[in-house]
């Protein structure tokens, strides 16, 4: 197989969409080492610029991300489309090439289009860096991470785009599909998750989107535009699992690419969706989709109960099945053709009649003699912290009298009307002595008996050790400790007795009451305060993790430590 | 040389091809004949490894053509809306032609160029439909593939032109055994041009005949006697097809055209004429005789 200069397919995409190359050099020059110039010349304050250097590579703006991804997506746009078009496919079809052959070379049109700009980009980044001495202002390795993490995020848009391509004949449903497909993850997974929240009120379900991006989920590199326009992706940042999962992620695309493609009939090419497989499979998923969304939202605009919720979720599966179907048939009238639509309803129905009862979801807690301990919390910080930071919860409360308070509360939460805000959160979790756990998190607006129950289990002492995440870390964990006072005056502290001192005396007001203010309400309050108090640990080589507290007039060790 | 065998190509649910065979010998020009939806342009794609193939073999020196790039490299396809990149001219087609065909011959290409007049530095696209057929078929020769697929290549040219292309076409098969696969819709276009001509019908090749034996073994003969046809006479030469216009027998018949003309001459006819057909009508009868009634052409 010729894949050199002499391969007629590449050196022809080559001659034909360079252009493409060139704004896609044009774009990254702009807005990296254009800006790293002006920067540089301009000169000024030292920390400022390192600042603004390090967000060039680290946040870059997102009219960047999108262009970078646009023009991605335009670069398997064109490539593909000699196989889409009628007249195009049967010619590139009589040439004497292979399938595999003619994938191989529009996949290194594509990375030559890609990487060459962006290699000349970094060249000239590196000329930029060492004519003015950027070295002590950014690092080295940001700069390459940043490259080499852009080239691999833009293939793994060009693959998807490829993808697309050969799924479609259609350029503009191309060109939707590319942006869907980076959207519709998080779409599905929020509709998906509001929907079973209506029907399983206290449902508590940890694998969120974000949760998925702070743990570097695989996931997120399959679908990274998302992440990146959030700056959940820092790809100056990378570190071995980013590249790992990048490279993974890259072969996941290529494979199926290469299966898909290698699949297609050729007389299909012109097929709005080529596999038939793949169009049945988007009128389901639509129609899902459309009955998750739309009976969600009537959720929250109607605020009906149950029923409610199913009737619109009918009338959102109608409409994401018959849209579907009216756009594969590019027909209106496909009112005789919605089999499908009674399969989902169906489906629908019994899964709502199963959800009423018990068998798959408790909606009551648990009797109190088959309860072993139970945790609960009614910050969000907290919560996130035990699930994402620390995995599980590290305190359980056993004291029998707050654990019927628990189970009142939660009783009592569940007999209100329900409010679809996100107010207040309320999570619990139970130990059984047969070893389940029942996890719940009820989220509105709640009552003032609701603060009552609230106000009677924060005295409990395990609840508070569950609620301050100073208790969650031990002191050798800590590595420095800063005060900030109110005057101004800054103190750090990196002695490990020092630090031990801190940890001992704030956990000890915590358990005395003589501190009111929890983790994520440092500010509330602050007016009144001294000051604050934060305490790094958890240094992955990039960043610090830290707990901050506000610094109360009680808490009279601090002065030994500020005289 | 090239060959199909018991070929099946099904769109979803409508089956294309059923069961065609064809034998092409090297150096002839096979002619594809059927009307509209018959599966000529299914047949040639499947012929060309543009297709895949349901059932059967598609094989050119014994290799299937199909994702087979080497067997590829001895085929040129002239598609009958033939596709030109945006953008190019000829003389970027040809650039590119010759990149992927090592037989391409730029001598050939330059002669060509002086026989179809036209500009290769202009843009194949801004050409009329007529012209950019003979972009194509200019390019398809100068490739110098050893066969050579057409479908329709003859719509849309004038008759000076569709004249000219055939005797390109011919003087390549004359010179270097250039293997020929052509389609159309009209019998008669290809009479004069053809070795071969199958005719496709409902995706089955329903007759499939050598021209020139064809055209001296079926003939017209119109004949009359004082006392009528003698009753052994139709036994003897079995004619296709038998029409009475009063005293006038006018029979088409298959054979030995001496052998027929001495057994009708035996029994004294009053009137008694031989005539050539076209090969239209030769394929009106024989399709009559088993039993497509009426097939327009």
């Amino acid at each position: 197989m010729r894949l050199s200069t002499t391969n007629p397919i590449l050196k022809n995409d080559l001659k034909r969409f360079w252009v493409v190359g060139f704004l896609y050099l044009v774009l990254i020059f702009i807005n990296i080492p254009l800006y790293m110039l002006i920067y540089l010349s301009k000169g000024g304050d030292k920390e400022e610029l390192i600042f603004s250097l390090t967000r060039i590579f680290s946040y870059p703006e997102q009219y960047f991300v999108f262009g970078i991804f646009i023009i991605t997506l335009l670069v398997g746009i064109l490539l593909i489309c000699e196989v889409q078009g009628y007249r195009s496919s049967i010619h590139i079809f009589s040439l004497p090439f292979s399938k595999t052959y003619i994938l191989i070379s529009k996949f290194f049109a594509g990375i030559v289009l890609i990487f060459t700009p962006i290699f000349v980009n970094f060249l000239i980044t590196e000329v930029i860096y060492y004519i003015l001495n950027a070295n002590e202002l950014i690092k080295q390795s940001i700069i390459i991470n940043f490259y080499i993490m852009l080239f691999l995020v833009c293939i793994i848009f060009f693959l998807q785009s490829l993808l697309l391509g050969i799924i479609t004949s259609n350029t503009l449903f191309q060109t939707a599909g590319g942006l869907a497909i980076n959207f519709i993850p998080i779409i599905f997974v929020s509709v998906l998750y509001s929907f079973l929240n209506v029907i399983f009120y206290g449902l508590y379900l940890n694998s969120s989107f974000e949760a998925l991006e702070a743990k570097k989920s695989l996931i997120i590199y399959v679908f990274p535009l998302l992440s990146w326009l959030n700056g959940k992706i820092v790809i100056s940042r990378a570190l071995f699992i980013d590249y790992l999962y990048s490279v993974l992620t890259i072969l996941i695309y290529l494979a199926l690419t290469y299966m898909l493609f290698i699949k297609r009939k050729n007389e299909r090419a012109t097929k709005l969706i080529v596999f038939d497989l793949i169009a049945e499979g988007l009128k389901y998923f639509n129609s899902v989709l459309f009955m998750f969304g739309v009976s969600s939202l009537s959720t929250m605009i109607v605020k009906g109960g149950i029923f409610t919720t199913f009737i619109w979720g009918l009338i959102g599966a109608f409409l994401g099945y018959y849209l579907s179907e009216a756009l594969l048939k590019r027909n209106l009238k496909v009112h005789k053709e919605l089999k499908g639509y009674f399969i989902v309803v169906s489906l629908m129905s019994l899964f709502l009649l199963i959800s009423q009862t018990d068998i798959i979801f408790r909606h009551n807690p648990p009797k109190i003699d088959d309860i072993e301990s139970v945790c609960i919390s009614n910050s969000k910080k907290i919560i996130y912290d035990m699930e994402h930071e620390f995995k599980a919860p590290r305190f359980y409360i056993t004291n029998k009298e707050t654990i019927k308070k628990i189970i009142s509360l939660q009783e009592h939460i569940t007999s209100l009307k329900r409010e679809y805000s996100s107010s207040e959160s309320v999570y619990i979790v139970y130990k059984l002595k047969n070893g389940r756990e029942i996890k719940r998190l009820y989220e509105g607006s709640f009552d003032s008996k609701y603060k009552e129950y609230m106000n009677l289990i924060s005295m409990d002492e395990e609840y508070k050790k569950i609620n301050y995440n100073i208790f969650n870390i031990d002191y050798n964990e800590f590595d420095k400790v800063m005060i900030f006072l109110k005057d101004k005056r800054e103190i750090e502290i990196n002695d490990k007795e020092k630090i031990k001192f801190v940890v001992n005396n704030l956990r000890r007001d915590i358990l005395n009451n003589n501190y009111k203010y929890k983790d994520e309400i440092i500010f509330d309050g602050i007016d009144k305060a001294r000051g604050s108090i934060e305490m790094y640990y958890g240094y992955d080589g990039q960043q610090y993790k830290y707990v901050a507290y506000v610094i109360d007039t009680n808490n009279k060790w601090v002065d030994d430590l500020i005289k | 040389m090239l060959r199909v065998n018991g070929l099946y190509k099904k769109y979803d649910d409508f089956e294309a091809i059923k069961n065609v065979s064809l034998h092409i010998p090297k150096g002839v020009v096979y002619g594809l004949i059927g009307s509209n939806g018959a599966g000529k342009t299914t047949l040639l794609k499947t012929v060309t490894g543009i297709y895949e193939k349901d059932r059967g073999n598609v094989t050119l020196n014994e290799k299937e053509i199909y994702e087979n790039a080497e067997a590829k490299k001895k085929i040129f396809f002239i598609a009958d809306n033939p596709y030109f990149y945006p953008g190019y001219t000829v003389k970027d087609m040809a650039k590119f032609y010759k990149s992927v065909y090592e037989t391409w011959d730029d001598n050939k290409y330059e002669r060509l160029r002086d026989i179809f007049k036209i500009d290769e530095n202009k843009k194949v696209r801004n050409m009329s439909k007529g012209m950019q057929k003979q972009v194509a078929i200019w390019l398809g020769l100068s490739t110098n593939t050893d066969v050579l697929i057409l479908d329709e290549p003859l719509d849309g040219l004038d008759a000076v032109i569709r004249q000219r292309v055939k005797k390109l076409i011919f003087q390549e098969v004359i010179d270097r055994e250039l293997t020929v696969l052509i389609s159309s819709h009209n019998l008669r276009e290809l009479e004069d041009f053809c070795d071969y001509v199958a005719i496709l019908h409902n995706g089955e090749v329903i007759l499939e005949r050598e021209v020139e034996k064809l055209k001296s073994s079926i003939f017209k003969v119109e004949v009359a006697f004082n006392d009528g046809m003698p009753e052994e006479l139709m036994d003897r030469i079995k004619p296709i097809k038998s029409v009475q216009k009063g005293r006038i027998w006018v029979l088409v018949v298959e054979g030995e055209r001496s052998e027929i003309e001495k057994i009708l001459q035996s029994y004294n006819p009053v009137l008694f004429d031989v005539v050539s057909l076209t090969l239209e009508e030769i394929f009106m009868y024989e399709m009559e005789g088993i039993g497509y009634e009426i097939i327009n052409y």
